[in-house]
C-alpha cells in the first residue's frame, strides 16, 4: 500500500480496508507518485506530513462512501458479507435521517473511547509490555539498605556480593552524571554513565552498530564511548560510520566504539558509556562510601528465594565484620521492571480507572439516547409492527443502527486517542519512565473496536432489544415510552450520575491537594529567581585560587546585567543538584560512636540569603567578610539541626564540626528549613550552609534573582557567561519556580486528566437527566395540560419536575458518594496532605453535582409550567 | 448533484474533459485555496460514474506509482448536460440578485 520498504502506517491498513477495491489504484497510487513529486519539491518532512494528511483525511469520506454506496456487480463477493454491508448501509441511512441524534451519540462515544484507548495505550506501552531486554524479568537491582532502600553500594560490598551471590550470572556496577560534551567546538551538556565490562552483558544488550567494551578493556583504562542511538542521530546524523569517530567529553577525547539499539536507556536519560574506574579518586574503594549501583542477572534456574538466602548470610557476615560501616546492612533486590516503572504505576492505574469510569458513563448515556430514541419512534415501530413487520426485523434495525455508531464512533475515538497520546508524550514530565516508548498502535485500535463495540451492546443494544418486549402494548399508550423503558432509562440516569460524583469526588480531591501543593512553604520565595548551572569538568583549573576567580568573573559579569537585582554562588541548585550529605559532631555534647547525625551541606557565598529571600531567625546571616576569612570558620544551621542538636534558642555561638580532625564551625546564624529536593516529598533535613571562600574547591552555580519574569533573561545570562567563559555550557538555565514544579509535575499531569474527565462525564450526566426530564414532560404533555386547565398553580408543575429531577439526582449521588468513599484511598501516594474522605471536597462536589442536576431540570420544568393546557390537549 | 459533486465536475471540464484524480484535487486547490483530500475526490467521481455522468479507464501501471494503475475519468455527454442545467438554473435563479459582502460581479 505505501513505498517500497517502508510497512504502511495503521491510517494507511484503516484506508485500505475502508476504501472500495476498485479505487485502491488510483488512491494509494495518486498518494505514492505526488509524495515522489512533494520530495522532490519541498522535501521529504513536507512530503510525509502532506501524505499523512491526505490519508488521514481521505478515511471518513471512504468510510462514508463503503457505507453508502452499493458494491459494484461485476465484482465477486460473498452474500453473507453483501448482507451485512447491505445492513450497515440501513444502518447509516437512518442515522442520517437524525443527524443530531447520530452527531451526539458518536460524540459520546468517541469521547468515551478516545479517553480509554489513549490511557490502555499508555499502560500497554508503559506497565503492560516487558522491557526491551532478554528475559529482563531476570535482571534485579542490589541495595545495601534493604528492599525499599537507595540502591546505593560500596565498592567493596559490591565486589563482596559480585564473589558470593552465586545465583546471579552475572552482576555489574555503574554509576552516572553529567559531562560536557564538544559539538561543533560548543559544549553541551549531557548525562554520562560510567560502566563495568560486565554491563552490557548483564542486560543482555547488543550494539546496534560496532561492538561495547569488556572488562579487560575498562580495566586498561580505554578512551572509547558507546553512544545511544539518541546521541547517535543528532551528533552523526544517524550515519553507518559512526564507529570509529571521536568525541570530547569533559575535555577528552574518545572513540566510538558502539552504538546501542533505539530503547530505554539505563540509567534513564543517558546517552553515552564509558568504562568505569574504581580507584580513582581514591574514596572510591572506601566501604563506607556508597556511589555506585549495581544490577543482577539471575542464572535461569535460580530463584529469588535463594538469591535471597544467599544475601542474608552475606549480609550477616559484613555487619560482623565491618560493624563501623555496614552495622545497618541488608542487602535487598527490587526487580528492573519495578525500579523503572514503579514510580508510575499508581498514577496509570488511577487514570485507567477514570478512563475506564468516562468509558462506562459513555456508554450508558448513549444507551439512553438509544432508549429515547426507540421510545421516540415507538408508535411508527408499533404500526410497522401491525403490519406485519417482524420483531426479528425491527431487533435487526436496533442491532444495525448499534453497529453503525459504534463504527463510527471507533473511529473519531481512536483518532482522539492518537491526538491524546501524542499530547500526553509532549507534555509528560521530562525522564518519566518508558515515555519515548509510547506510541499508538495496532493493539490500540484493536482495543479502541472492542470497547466500542462493547460499550454500543451493553449501553444501547441489549437494553435496546430486552425493551422490545413492550412494544405490543405501546399503540395504546399514545407517544410516550412505555413504563418500563422509562424506567431503565431513569436506572441509566443514575448510573451516570453515580459514576460521574465518582470521579469527580477523586478529581476534587487531586484538585485540592495540588492547591495544597502549590502553596507548600518552600523556606524561601522561588518566585523570580534564576537558576543558572555552571557545570566544569575536573581538573579543568589548575589551582582553587584560579578556579574561584573563574566563577567570581562570571558572577560579577552577570550581577551587572540589568534586570538582575542579585547574584549568588552556591554549590548546589535546589531541584537540580542534590547537597551532598555529611555527618557531624557537636564537640561541646559528643554522640555515641557510630551516631553521628547526617546534614546537608552547601558551600555559598554571602548574598544568597538575600537572593532566595530566606529569612533568619536568630543570629545572622553571611558577611562580605565571612566570605575572605580564612580559619574562624562560621556556619549558619537550618531550624531543624538548631532544635534536635543543638537545643535551639542557644544555638548561635555553638560548635559543629564535620571531619572530626577538623576545626569546629561556629555557628552564626540560624534559618528556616529549605524543601530543595521535591515539593512534596521531603521532611525537614538538618541543613548547613558555609562561605565560599577563595580557597574553596567547590564547583560553584549562580542563584540570581531578577526583578521581571526571570525565563526572559535566560539567553541574556547565556550570552554575558560565554563573553567571559566561553566554553562553558549553562544549564540547567530556569526559573526556580519551574523546576520545583517539574517535581511535581507528574500529580499535576494526573490532576489535570482526571478534572478533564471528570468534567466530561458530568455533563454527559447532565445531558442524561436532561433528556430523561425532557422526555418525560413531553409524554406527560397531556396529563399536565389537564392539570394545568383544571386549575394547577404553574410552580407546582414546575416543582413536580423539579422534584423527579431531585429524586434521580439525590439516587445516583447516594450511590456515588459510597464509591467514593469505598474508593478514593485508591489514590493513595497522588494525595498530597489531603484525607482521601475529605469532608470539604466532598461537600463541594455534592454541591457541583446539585447544581448541575437543577440545571439540567430548569428548562424542562420551565416548559412544563408554561405548557397552554387546550393545546396540550390537542396534541393527541 | 450535490456541491462538491458540482465542483468536480466543473474541475474535470477545466482539464478538458479527462483527469484522474490528484490533477482534479490540484486544479481545486488552486481555484478554491483549499486542499481536499484525494480520497474525498475518488468517491465522489465513484459516485459521479454511478450516476453515469463520468465515465473511467484504467491507465498503465508506473514505477512512480510503485506498480499501480492512473483511473482517468472523462466528463460523459450527460454530466455536461446536468451541467448546463445546473448553471443555467442557478444563473436564473441569480439574475438581477447580489449577494451582500460577495465580490463585485461573483454569484
Amino acid at each position: 500500500v505505501t513505498r517500497q520498504g517502508a510497512s504502511p502506517t495503521i491510517a494507511e491498513r484503516l484506508l485500505a480496508l475502508l476504501l472500495a477495491e476498485d479505487l485502491h489504484d488510483a488512491v494509494f497510487g495518486d498518494l505514492a507518485e505526488e509524495r515522489l513529486r512533494r520530495e522532490a519539491a519541498h522535501g521529504e518532512a513536507a512530503a510525509r506530513r502532506w501524505h499523512r494528511s491526505q490519508v488521514c483525511r481521505s478515511l471518513l469520506p471512504a468510510l462514508f462512501h463503503r457505507l453508502t454506496t452499493r458494491p459494484r456487480r461485476h465484482r465477486a463477493m460473498h452474500t453473507i458479507v453483501e448482507a451485512r454491508l447491505q445492513d450497515a448501509r440501513f444502518g447509516v441511512r437512518s442515522l442520517r435521517r437524525s443527524p443530531g441524534f447520530s452527531l451526539a451519540a458518536v460524540g459520546v462515544l468517541a469521547l468515551g473511547i478516545g479517553a480509554a484507548t489513549a490511557v490502555f495505550t499508555v499502560v500497554e506501552d508503559v506497565l503492560l509490555r516487558p522491557l526491551p531486554y532478554p528475559a529482563a524479568e531476570r535482571i534485579h537491582f542490589l541495595s545495601q539498605d534493604g528492599d525499599d532502600g537507595s540502591y546505593w553500594l560500596s565498592e567493596p560490598n559490591f565486589r563482596d556480593m559480585q564473589t558470593t551471590l552465586g545465583s546471579f550470572e552475572q552482576l555489574s556496577a555503574f554509576t552516572w552524571g553529567g559531562s560536557n560534551l564538544l559539538v561543533d567546538g560548543r559544549p553541551e551538556r549531557i548525562s554520562v554513565a560510567e560502566v563495568d565490562g560486565e554491563f552490557f552483558g548483564t542486560l543482555g544488550l547488543t550494539p546496534a552498530l560496532g561492538r561495547t567494551f569488556d572488562e579487560q578493556e575498562r580495566r586498561a583504562g580505554a578512551s572509547v564511548v558507546v553512544i545511544g542511538h539518541g546521541l547517535w542521530q543528532r551528533l552523526l546524523a544517524g550515519s553507518a560510520d559512526a564507529v570509529g569517530k571521536q568525541l570530547v567529553l569533559d575535555g577528552k577525547p574518545r572513540e566510538v566504539i558502539g552504538v546501542l539499539p533505539r530503547g530505554p536507556a539505563l540509567p534513564a536519560s543517558v546517552e553515552a558509556w564509558i568504562p568505569i574506574s574504581f580507584e580513582s579518586p581514591e574514596w572510591r574503594l572506601e566501604r563506607g562510601l556508597s556511589w555506585m549501583m549495581a544490577i543482577g542477572r539471575l542464572r535461569p534456574d535460580a530463584t529469588l528465594d535463594a538469591a535471597r538466602a544467599e544475601a542474608g548470610a552475606l549480609a550477616r557476615r559484613l555487619r560482623a565484620d565491618y560493624p563501623e560501616v555496614d552495622a545497618q546492612l541488608e542487602i535487598g533486590f527490587v526487580s528492573l521492571t519495578e525500579k523503572t516503572v514503579g514510580e508510575v504505576e499508581t498514577d496509570l492505574w488511577v487514570l485507567s480507572g477514570a478512563a475506564f469510569l468516562v468509558l462506562l458513563v459513555a456508554a450508558v448515556n448513549v444507551g439512553g439516547l438509544l432508549l429515547a430514541r426507540a421510545a421516540g419512534r415507538r408508535r411508527e415501530v408499533a404500526v410497522r409492527g401491525a403490519l406485519g413487520a417482524s420483531r426479528r426485523r425491527l431487533a435487526a434495525q436496533l442491532v444495525t443502527e448499534g453497529a453503525a455508531l459504534a463504527v463510527f464512533g471507533v473511529v473519531v475515538g481512536f483518532g482522539m486517542a492518537v491526538v491524546l497520546v501524542r499530547w500526553l508524550v509532549a507534555v509528560a514530565p521530562e525522564g518519566t519512565a518508558r515515555i519515548a516508548e509510547i506510541a499508538v498502535g495496532p493493539t490500540s485500535l484493536l482495543f479502541a473496536a472492542t470497547v466500542g463495540g462493547l460499550a454500543v451492546l451493553l449501553g444501547g443494544t441489549v437494553p435496546g432489544l430486552a425493551s422490545l418486549g413492550g412494544m405490543a402494548q405501546a399503540l395504546s399508550s399514545g407517544r410516550g415510552g412505555s413504563p418500563s423503558s422509562t424506567r431503565l432509562r431513569s436506572t441509566l440516569v443514575v448510573v451516570q450520575t453515580a459514576l460521574a460524583l465518582t470521579l469527580l469526588g477523586g478529581a476534587g480531591l487531586l484538585t485540592k491537594s495540588a492547591w495544597r501543593l502549590q502553596h507548600v512553604d518552600l523556606g524561601y520565595t522561588a518566585d523570580g529567581v534564576l537558576v543558572a548551572g555552571l557545570p566544569v569538568a575536573d581538573g579543568t583549573f589548575a589551582s582553587p585560587a584560579e578556579r574561584h576567580e573563574y566563577f567570581r568573573r562570571i558572577r560579577d559579569r552577570v550581577a551587572a546585567l540589568p534586570g538582575v537585582t542579585g547574584a549568588a554562588l552556591t554549590s548546589s541548585l535546589p531541584f537540580a543538584d542534590s547537597a551532598p550529605v555529611f555527618t557531624f559532631d557537636v564537640p561541646d555534647r559528643p554522640f555515641e560512636a557510630g551516631k553521628r547525625p547526617p546534614a546537608r551541606y552547601h558551600v555559598v557565598a554571602p548574598e544568597l540569603f538575600d537572593v532566595l529571600g530566606m529569612p533568619v531567625i536568630r543570629g545572622r546571616h553571611f558577611t562580605p567578610e565571612d566570605a575572605q576569612r580564612e580559619g574562624l570558620p562560621v556556619i549558619v544551621v537550618s531550624e531543624a539541626l538548631a532544635s534536635r542538636y543543638l537545643g535551639g534558642e542557644s544555638a548561635v555561638g555553638a560548635h559543629i564540626r564535620f571531619g572530626v580532625d577538623d576545626e569546629p564551625f561556629t555557628v552564626v546564624g540560624v534559618v528556616r528549613d529549605v524543601r530543595e529536593d521535591s515539593v512534596d516529598r521531603e521532611a525537614p533535613f538538618p541543613q548547613v550552609w558555609v562561605p565560599v571562600t577563595p580557597t574553596s574547591e567547590w564547583g560553584l552555580s549562580l542563584l540570581l534573582r531578577t526583578d521581571g519574569d526571570p525565563a526572559m533573561l535566560a539567553e541574556t545570562v547565556r550570552r554575558a557567561v560565554q563573553e567571559v567563559a566561553p566554553s562553558q555550557p549553562v544549564t540547567p538555565l530556569r526559573p526556580l519556580a519551574e523546576l520545583a514544579g517539574d517535581t511535581v509535575a507528574r500529580r499535576t499531569l494526573v490532576q489535570a486528566l482526571l478534572v478533564a474527565f471528570s468534567l466530561a462525564t458530568l455533563a454527559l450526566a447532565g445531558v442524561g437527566l436532561y433528556g430523561v426530564l425532557a422526555f418525560s414532560v413531553a409524554a406527560r404533555r397531556r396529563e399536565i395540560g389537564v392539570r394545568l386547565a383544571l386549575g394547577a398553580e404553574p410552580h407546582r408543575i414546575r416543582a413536580a419536575v423539579s422534584r423527579q429531577a431531585l429524586r434521580l439526582a439525590a439516587t445516583g449521588l447516594a450511590l456515588g458518594l459510597s464509591l467514593t468513599l469505598a474508593s478514593s484511598h485508591l489514590l493513595g501516594d497522588l494525595l498530597f496532605e489531603v484525607e482521601p474522605r475529605d469532608p470539604g471536597v466532598l461537600v463541594i462536589v455534592t454541591g457541583t453535582l446539585l447544581a448541575v442536576a437543577a440545571l439540567a431540570a430548569w428548562r424542562p420544568a420551565r416548559q412544563a409550567s408554561r405548557l397552554a393546557p387546550l393545546e396540550a390537549i390537542r396534541t393527541e | 448533484m450535490g456541491d462538491f459533486e458540482q465542483l468536480v465536475l466543473v474541475a474535470l471540464m477545466r482539464l478538458d474533459g479527462e483527469a484522474y484524480g490528484m490533477q482534479v484535487q490540484r486544479e481545486l486547490a488552486e481555484r478554491l485555496g483549499r486542499t481536499v483530500a484525494v480520497g474525498a475526490v475518488y468517491t465522489t467521481l465513484d459516485r459521479l460514474e454511478r450516476k453515469g455522468l463520468v465515465a473511467s479507464r484504467m491507465g498503465e501501471p508506473t514505477p512512480e506509482r510503485g506498480g499501480r494503475r492512473r483511473k482517468h475519468y472523462r466528463l460523459g455527454p450527460a454530466g455536461k448536460r446536468a451541467l448546463a442545467t445546473s448553471r443555467h438554473e442557478l444563473d436564473r435563479m441569480w439574475d438581477g440578485l447580489t449577494v451582500p459582502g460577495a465580490p463585485e460581479g461573483g454569484q
